[in-house]
């Protein structure tokens, strides 16, 4: 009876692991496969793919920032901030969402910059 | 048992594996940059004559400028782009509406180019000393009195819808050149700067692209 119980325990804990696994991998693909659209320069799909991420796993702060990048790249300035801070607030310690982000202020940041106050610095 | 337990630590090692730190990409993206006026709203531009802050010029400054930047404005600008000579007696009048509703012309979706101009130009010395020589000289080294001359080119440029007489751009650009040269002219001079402010100038009116790099990432 034991044995049985033990048994049946770890295929629960087998089969839940293997479920969120699959679930976990649909994720993975999606995003995977925005990322290869992206390094192609189809932004429009890496979007699409990106935010199909989000809708099965929505606290992805990967899947947050790439969708920061391309709406940087798209020129959606606003948009881009919005999920570079969701994703940084689901993940702070991230290195590379906090460079994105720290880039992403001073360029857009500077552009706003009067040419006259970059000649004042110079 | 043994083989079960074996089996259980596989199974666990390849979850956990299924679970590792996320891997990155660097991407690199040709960024908009931001525009300061929306050009596209006019078919013709108006090139008027500079207002002159010194008039103390080696050369004519404003038919220099206007023959320069209407070719290069032409060829950059998919506009119809023109010259007109206006009086322009103070730089008050930039902000004048009437004044520039009434030299507005008959078509439609004109702006004005206009602004001001400084240029001024000095000769700045100063000793400079020889450079250190790996091995020793037996003849001392001399610091010599060189000369440099400095143009500076300041430009308030302005945009004015001639409909409204309403200023939509206006931005100060300040540009400082030296010369070893003494013999170089301010004529040619002022053809570095103005180049430099004209391309300053289509790139805040037109946009652009500029090269970023981010972090794209999977997990």
């Amino acid at each position: 009876m034991n044995k049985l119980s033990i048994l049946t325990v770890f295929s629960f804990l087998f089969l839940s692991l293997l479920l969120s696994g699959c679930a976990s991998q649909l994720q993975q693909n999606q995003m995977k496969f925005g990322i290869q659209s992206a390094q192609k320069d189809l932004w429009d799909e890496a979007i699409f793919r990106w935010k199909k991420s989000i809708r099965s796993v929505s606290d992805s702060a990967a899947a947050h920032n790439n969708l920061g990048v391309a709406y940087e790249k798209k020129g959606m300035i606003e948009e881009a901030e919005k999920e570079y801070k969701i994703a940084l607030k689901l993940d702070p310690d991230n290195a590379h969402i906090q460079s994105n982000y720290t880039k992403f202020k001073k360029y857009w940041k500077d552009s706003e910059k009067t040419e006259e106050e970059k000649d004042e610095k110079k | 048992m043994k083989r079960n337990r074996i089996f259980l630590l596989l199974l666990i090692f390849l979850v956990l594996y299924s679970c590792k730190t996320g891997n990155y990409w660097k991407i690199k993206l040709e960024l908009p940059v931001k525009t300061s006026l929306d050009i596209s709203q006019f078919k013709n531009i108006v090139i008027t004559n500079f207002f002159l802050k010194d008039d103390k010029n080696e050369f004519e400054i404003n038919p220099d400028l206007l023959e320069y930047l209407s070719s290069e404005l032409s060829q950059d600008l998919d506009k119809n782009i023109s010259t007109k000579n206006i009086i322009l007696d103070s730089e008050d009048v930039f902000q004048n509406k009437d004044f520039w509703k009434n030299q507005a012309p008959e078509e439609d979706a004109t702006a004005f180019l206009t602004g001001s101009i400084e240029y001024t130009a000095e000769t700045r010395k100063a000793l400079i000393g020889k450079n250190k020589k790996q091995f020793e000289n037996p003849f001392p080294s001399q610091n010599r009195l060189a000369s440099r001359k400095f143009y500076t080119l300041k430009m308030n440029v302005y945009f004015i819808n001639a409909a409204t007489g309403e200023v939509i751009y206006d931005k100060n650009f300040k540009e400082t050149q030296a010369y070893e040269n003494p013999n170089q002219t301010a004529e040619f001079a002022f053809f570095d700067q103005i180049h430099k402010v004209k391309e300053k100038l289509l790139r805040q009116v037109l946009g652009g692209e500029r090269m970023q790099q981010r972090y794209l990432i999977s997990k």
